[in-house]
C-alpha cells in the first residue's frame, strides 16, 4: 500500500532520513518507533509531499506521491503532532471545516461530521470554541477533524503527546476501532506500551534509519534479553555477585549499592528466577520485592543502539 | 468553496471588532462635522477686543488718534496716572496693555525718532504684542504721511482713516459650491483611517488563524490544491472589503443628502475609496503573515494604520507637511488618496492635468495594493521554505 524506498532527507549536514526503507501493508496498524529527533515526523512530511527528499522514491497507493497528487491526499487523513485547529470555530465548526476539504456532498459532510463527534466522545462539546476544552479534549478534537472524512489511511503523529490516562485509553481504542473499520494507521510515538499495545508492526527508527522491524513478538526475539529479574533491598557481596554472573543464562548483572537494587538480565530459558532464588537461599542472602519482567520495545531499542528509547 | 466559507466564518466571529471600528469612525467623523458646522471652526478666527488703556501726559493730537484707534479696536479702561495702580492692575490683568503718550511724543514723531511712547504689557501677554504692532502701525503710517509733507493733524486723521478701510471678498466658484468644499469631502477625507484601522486588525486576525503552523500543515495536505486555497482568501478579503466600502458609502449617502451621489465626481470617489480599501486589504494581509503574535500585530497594525494616516495628510492636511515629509509621502497610498481627495473637493471639473494627477494617484494606489500581495506571497513561501529546512 505504501513504499518508500532508499529516502534519503537531509536539513544541510544534519541526515534526517538515511536511505529509509518502509513497506505497509493495506489493513494494518503499522507503528513508528524512536526518540525524539529520530526522523518520524520528517518520514511522514516526505510521504505526505509536505517535505521535498533528496533521493529515494515514495509510493502511495501504488502511485507516485507528488505535492500536487490531489486524489491520492483524498484518501488520506493527518492527525498532526501539535493541535491543529482554529481556536474561532466551535468544535463542530472545525470538523465540518476539514472534512469539507475532503468531501464536497453537504448530506453525507454533514453525517461524516456527527459520525467523528460521536467517534471522539464531543457531543458535549460540539458548541465550546476549542479554548475551552482540556488537553485531552482538545486532542480528540485534532484526531476527530483528521478522521471526519473516513480515510482509507490514517496518520498519526505522536497524538497522545501531553494526554491523560483516561483520554490516552479512549484515543488507543479509537484507533484500533478506526482500524476495525477499515482504515490502515500509521501512528509514530516515542511511547513504546503504546506501540506496543496497538500496533500490529512496527518499526524502530534511529538517526534517520530504520534499525529494526517486525511484530512485537518478532522485535523481542532479536535481542538476547529474554526475562530482567529485579531485586530490591538486597547486600551482596562481590563473591556473591560473581556467584550470580556465573548462574547458566544469566549475561548481565547490575548492582546498585546505593539503592541494594539487583537487575539481572537472562538468555530465552526455562526456571531462571528459580534458580536466581535458590542460588541466594544457599547463600543465606535476605532480600524484599522480587520483580520479573519480559522484555520491551524498549530493551530492544537499548540493546540495539546502546542508548534508552526516551533518552 | 471550503476554504472560502471557512475565511468568512472566522472573519464573522471579528465582524463585531471591524463594525466597531467603521461605526466608531463614522459616529465620530460625523459629530464632530456638524458640531463644527456655524460654531466658527468652519469660519475661521473670532475677533476678539482686549482691555486697555492709555495714560496721556501730553494731550495733544497723537494722544487722540491713538485713544481713537483704541477705543475703535479695543476696550479702552480708564485708570489713573499713578505707577503703582497700573502695576496692580496689569498684575491682576484686568487690562493687558498700558500704552503711555510722554510729553514731547509729538516732536519726538515729528523729528522722526523711533521711540515715541512707552507700552507694558501683561506679563507672558500674547495677545499685547498684536496691540503693540497695531500701535507701530499707526505711528509708521503718520511718519509716513509726516515725510510726504502733510501736517501732524492731517497726518494723525489720514492715519486713523487707513484703519477704517475694509474691501469685498468673494471666492471664485470653482467647485460649484461657492469656493467651500462639499460635507461629503470631509468624510472621505477621514475614511482612510476607518478603513486601514478596521480592515488591517480584522484580516490580519484571520490570516494568524490560517498561518498557524500546524493548521497549514494540515491544509497542505488535503485534497485542495495550495492555488486555490489562496484564491479562496483573497476572495473572501475582497467580499469583506466590498461589503465594508459599500457600508461606508451607503452611510455618507445616508448623512449627506446623497452624498457624492448627488454631488460632482461620483466615479472618481467611488474610485479613490475602492482602491484605498484595497490597499487596506493587502496591507491586512501582509501584516497579518508578519506577526508572530496578537500583541505584535496590534502593535504593527497601529503602526500601519497611524503612519500612514499621518504621513498621507488625513490627519494633518498636506499643506502643512514640510516639504522632505511630502517627499517621503509620495510613496504612500494614503497621501495620493488624500490628494485626490482635495483635488475632488476644490474643483468643479476634473480635466487636464488635474485628470492625470487623479488617474496617477489610483494608478498609485493599485500598484502598492499589488506590490503588498507580491510581498506577502513571498513572505508565505519562504515561511513555507523556512519550515522545509
Amino acid at each position: 500500500m505504501i513504499h518508500m524506498e532508499n529516502v534519503v532527507k537531509r536539513y544541510g549536514e544534519l541526515v534526517a532520513l538515511d536511505h529509509l526503507n518502509l513497506d505497509i501493508r493495506e489493513g494494518e496498524v503499522f507503528g513508528l518507533l524512536g526518540p525524539n529527533g529520530s526522523g518520524k515526523t520528517t518520514a511522514m512530511n516526505c510521504l505526505l509531499a509536505l517535505l521535498k527528499y533528496d533521493k529515494g522514491s515514495i509510493t502511495v497507493f501504488g502511485q507516485e506521491m507528488r505535492p500536487d497528487s490531489y486524489e491520492l491526499k483524498r484518501q488520506i487523513g493527518v492527525v498532526p503532532q501539535e493541535v491543529a485547529v482554529f481556536d474561532q470555530m466551535t468544535v463542530q465548526e472545525n470538523i465540518d471545516y476539514f472534512c469539507g476539504l475532503y468531501v464536497k456532498d453537504k448530506t453525507r459532510r454533514k453525517e461524516y461530521t456527527e459520525e467523528a463527534i460521536r467517534f471522539a466522545g464531543l457531543e458535549d462539546y460540539r458548541k465550546m470554541l476549542p479554548r475551552k476544552l482540556s488537553g485531552g479534549l482538545l486532542r480528540r478534537l485534532n484526531i476527530a477533524c483528521g478522521i471526519a472524512h473516513q480515510p482509507r489511511l490514517v496518520i498519526l503523529d505522536e497524538p497522545t503527546v501531553a494526554v491523560d490516562p483516561q483520554s490516552r485509553n479512549r484515543i488507543l481504542e479509537g484507533i484500533l476501532e478506526l482500524n476495525r473499520k477499515g482504515s490502515t494507521i500509521i501512528y509514530t510515538s516515542h511511547y513504546m506500551e503504546e506501540v506496543e499495545q496497538i500496533c500490529s508492526r512496527i518499526v524502530i527508527l534511529d538517526h534517520g534509519r530504520s534499525i529494526a522491524s517486525g511484530t512485537t513478538e518478532e522485535l523481542k526475539r532479536m535481542i538476547r534479553t529474554a526475562e530482567t529479574i529485579l531485586i530490591e533491598g538486597i547486600v551482596l557481596s562481590p563473591e556473591q555477585l560473581s556467584g550470580i554472573q556465573a548462574l547458566k543464562h544469566v549475561f548481565q548483572v547490575d548492582y546498585d549499592r546505593g539503592t541494594l537494587h539487583l537487575t539481572v538480565k537472562c538468555t530465552s530459558a526455562t526456571h531462571n528466577l528459580i534458580r536466581l532464588l535458590h542460588f541466594l537461599e544457599e547463600e543465606g542472602v535476605s532480600f524484599g520485592q522480587v520483580y520479573s519482567q519480559l522484555p520491551t520495545l524498549n530493551d530492544v531499542f537499548l540493546e540495539i543502539t546502546g542508548k534508552e528509547l526516551r533518552d | 468553496m471550503t476554504v472560502f466559507r471557512g475565511y468568512l466564518m472566522i472573519i464573522r466571529r471579528n465582524c463585531a471588532l471591524l463594525l466597531l471600528y467603521v461605526g466608531i469612525f463614522i459616529g465620530i467623523c460625523v459629530m464632530a462635522q456638524q458640531s463644527g458646522i456655524g460654531t466658527g471652526m468652519t469660519e475661521g478666527f473670532a475677533a476678539v477686543k482686549l482691555n486697555v488703556a492709555v495714560i496721556d501726559r501730553e494731550h495733544g493730537v497723537l494722544g487722540e488718534v491713538l485713544r481713537a484707534v483704541m477705543e475703535r479696536d479695543q476696550n479702552l479702561v480708564k485708570l489713573a496716572d499713578d505707577s503703582q495702580i497700573l502695576q496692580e492692575e496689569l498684575y491682576y490683568r484686568n487690562v493687558e496693555y498700558i500704552l503711555v503718550i510722554p510729553e514731547g511724543a509729538e516732536q519726538r514723531l515729528e523729528a522722526g525718532e523711533e521711540a515715541v511712547v512707552q507700552s507694558i504689557m501683561a506679563p507672558d501677554s500674547t495677545a499685547g504684542y498684536y496691540v503693540e504692532s497695531q500701535v507701530q502701525l499707526l505711528l509708521g503710517q503718520i511718519r509716513t504721511y509726516l515725510a510726504g509733507g502733510f501736517a501732524l493733524q492731517e497726518a494723525a486723521d489720514r492715519a486713523l482713516a487707513l484703519g477704517e478701510l475694509s474691501g469685498e471678498v468673494t471666492l471664485l466658484n470653482l467647485n460649484g459650491t461657492g469656493g467651500a468644499r462639499p460635507d461629503y469631502n470631509f468624510f472621505f477625507r477621514y475614511l482612510p483611517y476607518a478603513f486601514l484601522g478596521a480592515v488591517v486588525i480584522t484580516m490580519s486576525t484571520v490570516i494568524m488563524e490560517f498561518k498557524k503552523k500546524a493548521v497549514q500543515r494540515r491544509m497542505l495536505s488535503s485534497s485542495v490544491p495550495f492555488i486555490r486555497q489562496n484564491l479562496a482568501a483573497v476572495a473572501s478579503f475582497l467580499l469583506v472589503g466590498g461589503v465594508v466600502w459599500a457600508i461606508c458609502i451607503a452611510l455618507q449617502a445616508v448623512f449627506y443628502r446623497g452624498g457624492i451621489f448627488a454631488g460632482m465626481h461620483t466615479g472618481y470617489y467611488l474610485l479613490n475609496s475602492g482602491a484605498l480599501m484595497l490597499v487596506a486589504l493587502s496591507l491586512g494581509y501582509l501584516s497579518g503573515m508578519l506577526s508572530n503574535s496578537p500583541a505584535g500585530l496590534n502593535g504593527l497594525t497601529n503602526v500601519i494604520s497611524l503612519g500612514l494616516c499621518f504621513l498621507g495628510g488625513v490627519f494633518v492636511p498636506l499643506e502643512m507637511l514640510g516639504s522632505k515629509m511630502k517627499l517621503v509621502a509620495q510613496f504612500l497610498p494614503t497621501y495620493w488618496y488624500s490628494r485626490i481627495n482635495d483635488i475632488l473637493g476644490d474643483y468643479g471639473t476634473v480635466s487636464g492635468e488635474l485628470s492625470a494627477v487623479v488617474w496617477k494617484g489610483i494608478l498609485i494606489q493599485l500598484l502598492f495594493a499589488a506590490a503588498c500581495f507580491a510581498v506577502t506571497l513571498a513572505v508565505k513561501r519562504g515561511i513555507l521554505s523556512m519550515r522545509d529546512q
